[in-house]
């Protein structure tokens, strides 16, 4: 009987904290210097990747200071992202907290499908940034994150492109389709992998997409059909052709951290990145070989946006608005490209801008492996609708790893 | 004054011990059958449905308890015999820092040292090609994300060998075992039987308990797993997270789901201890 009430009594508890209130929020009808007004002094968080050593230091050294002397705003910056990001906000809805520990969290992609699906953020807003201007909105890259039209909800912050790279010493022509891809692994058994996580998944979209007839053609929402059309040819290639793979495709490695690390020890001749600078970062800190090459498939290479959300529950979207913004300005946005600070692509129309920038753009380091921007923009692949991302993780487990 | 402490360390108890247990279960299980959760629209027997529609978690529950046995049959059969053959060696010092330094290590440390030592392209295999034993770094056995978890094993050996040694020389000097041992000499027991019918069953009766709940330890272990392990098949901690915490957030409830009943396995699991534990004081 006592045991009953005490589990009577913690589930009551629990429950409690289990309400949810929506905010409304409206910025409306004020000006953007009255938002900087507002903003002055306040504290906020950003919740963002900081797996990589020249994002952090883009943060730390640049962008935290810069927003405390021009708006006096004070940034702190925690590790956290995707699935994270979402669980932390879930949790904080689950709490019943009004407000959130996370005013501002770099997402795309699914987290923000998720986020949208559980209001968890604050929108739309974009219009309001005056810098937004120069955003390139044409390019359906930019517009659409994940074949859902991003509608003010987030500010685009950067783009990447997904690539290949591959040792030009050890492969004179790399396989560009699956045709050639099964006749190299034939050639060269447990040389090649790629990693059960976003980047490997995307290569199996790619392949998929491959498949499908190429560029395009998996393009708007998730099609059950052409999914359960197209998936089962996947994996009955996979499977038949892992046993070329490294460990005879018995075990796939949980991070491209992991696949990069076997590249650069020469155990792999390939490994993949989503980041414009990798190689040429990598090259230069002698982790992988000058040999090095950067490469994307025929069918095209998969690219995306990185965006800045602002959290539906944050305690100053004044101030994360105003950081937004000064995050697209042409300043940070320059710095931001350059290879030797960070290397992401910007998401400016560089013709939008006035000349000095444009100058300023035009006079920044080429990358010397890296590949070269109109051509990535001409083999444009618009990444999937997040469906495509869960079905092909959660089958590729089940037809493939377990199988 | 009995009476005193008794009440302060049951209410210490309930408020450290049951109270955490009972909300984190009681939210476990009301995630997942759908009551919690901002993803969740009221109760739904789905997300057990779903978990059990295929085997994974029985395959890992049963991965988990193999590894745990094997790893725990190789500690402790190797702690046993080198405290017993070498009990008065370990007692002096330098012997006793190093056979005891593993225990400074965490398992997650422990995990990057083997697969820094024991992968393709790690310290042993670079060793190996240079004194011309491999010439590939293909030829260099698989000794991490392995077939048989020859690595994860090895690094739960690796931790848990100085804890089961500490664990039997103490017992020997605390039990004042070695006067038992003199006893079965004097009565005309050789060496063998005093090692195999006296100084081996006392030590794993008095220890039974650790033992036990080493198992545990190494049943839920995660960092371990998680590095050297394979993508399939999975041990329980690591399927959990990654259905709490991998793309899809629906499948969180299913998470809920794995720990519910990882809760439920530990807890039947520590009844039956606590019965062995009665049992082993009454002989």
């Amino acid at each position: 009987m006592f045991k009953i009430k005490i589990l009577t009594i913690g589930f009551t508890f629990l429950l409690l904290g289990c309400n949810n209130k929506k905010e409304s929020n409206n910025n409306s009808n004020i000006s953007w210097q009255e938002i900087e007004a507002k903003a002055k002094g306040a504290s906020i968080t950003m919740m963002m990747f900081q797996g990589d050593r020249k994002v952090n230091k883009y943060m730390n050294e640049y962008v935290v200071p810069t927003v405390k002397e021009k708006y006096g705003i004070t940034l702190t910056i925690v590790p956290g992202q995707g699935k994270e990001i979402v669980s932390n906000i879930i949790s904080e809805k689950e709490a019943g907290k009004q407000k959130s520990e996370i005013d501002l969290c770099w997402i795309n992609g699914e987290t923000f499908f998720q986020l949208r699906q559980i209001d968890g953020l604050y929108g739309p807003y974009t219009s309001k940034l005056p810098n937004f201007k120069y955003i390139d909105t044409e390019n359906p890259i930019i517009k659409y994150d994940f074949q859902q039209e991003v509608k003010g909800y987030e500010t685009p912050w950067g783009q990447s492109f997904y690539y290949l790279i591959y040792d030009s010493s050890k492969v004179s022509s790399p396989p560009v389709t699956m045709a050639q891809f099964e006749k190299w692994w034939k050639a060269n058994p447990e040389k090649f992998t790629f990693s059960n996580d976003f980047s490997g998944m995307t290569l199996l979209k790619s392949w998929l997409v491959e498949l499908a007839g190429g560029m395009n053609t998996l393009d708007s929402a998730f099609d059950e059909k052409k999914y359960n059309l197209y998936a089962p040819k996947l994996w009955n290639w996979l499977n038949t052709n892992k046993k070329y793979f490294w460990k005879k495709g018995e075990t796939f490695p949980s991070s491209i951290a992991d696949v990069s690390k076997m590249y650069s020890n020469g155990e792999l001749v390939f490994t993949m990145s989503f980041n414009d600078a990798e190689i040429d970062n990598k090259v230069n800190e002698g982790v992988f070989t000058t040999t090095s090459k950067a490469y994307i498939l025929q069918s095209g290479s998969i690219q995306n946006t990185h965006y800045i959300g602002i959290t539906a529950n944050s305690g100053s979207k004044e101030a994360a608005m105003v950081v937004c913004n000064f995050l697209i300005s042409p300043e940070a946005q320059i710095k931001k490209n350059d290879i030797r600070l960070w290397g992401s692509r910007t998401v400016l129309a560089i013709d939008k801008l006035e000349k000095q920038w444009q100058d300023k753009f035009e006079a920044l380091p080429k990358r010397k492996y890296g590949l070269d921007a109109a051509y990535i923009k001409a083999n444009a692949i618009k990444e999937l609708a997040p469906e495509y991302m869960l079905r092909v993780f959660e089958d590729f487990r089940k037809k493939v790893i377990e199988k | 004054m009995k009476n005193k402490g008794t009440i302060l360390s049951f209410t210490l108890l309930f408020i450290f011990a049951i109270i955490p247990l009972v909300a984190g279960l009681g939210y476990a299980l009301l995630y997942s059958f759908g009551l919690v959760g901002v993803l969740n629209h009221g109760f739904t027997l789905q997300y057990w449905k779903q978990a059990f529609a295929d085997q994974a978690i029985a395959i890992s529950f049963l991965y988990s308890s193999s590894i745990a046995i094997i790893s725990l049959l190789l500690s402790v059969i190797s702690a046993l015999l080198v405290a017993l053959r070498y009990y008065q060696l370990l007692k002096k010092g330098i012997y006793t820092y190093l056979i005891n330094l593993p225990l400074a290590f965490p398992p997650i440390v422990a995990a990057f040292f083997f697969f820094q030592f024991l992968s393709k392209g790690g310290v042993v295999s670079r060793a190996a090609f240079q004194v011309g034993i491999t010439h590939t770094m293909q030829q260099f056995p698989d000794l991490v994300n392995d077939r048989l978890s020859i690595g994860i094993i090895l690094a739960h050996c690796f931790l848990s060998f100085p804890f089961f040694l500490l664990l039997f020389t103490g017992l020997i000097k605390t039990q004042r075992l070695h006067d038992f041992f003199q006893i079965a000499e004097s009565l005309g027991a050789n060496k063998r039987q005093i090692t195999f019918r006296v100084a081996i069953p006392l030590l794993i009766q008095k220890s039974l308990p650790n033992i036990l709940l080493y198992f545990i330890f190494i049943f839920g272990a995660y960092e371990i797993p998680v590095l050297l392990g394979r993508s399939h098949p999975e041990s329980v901690s690591v399927l959990a997270v990654r259905k709490l915490q991998k793309f899809n957030m629906l499948d969180i409830p299913q998470g809920y789901v794995i720990a519910v009943v990882y809760t439920i396995f530990v807890v039947l699991f520590i009844l039956i201890f606590l019965k062995q534990k009665k049992l082993a004081y009454a002989n």
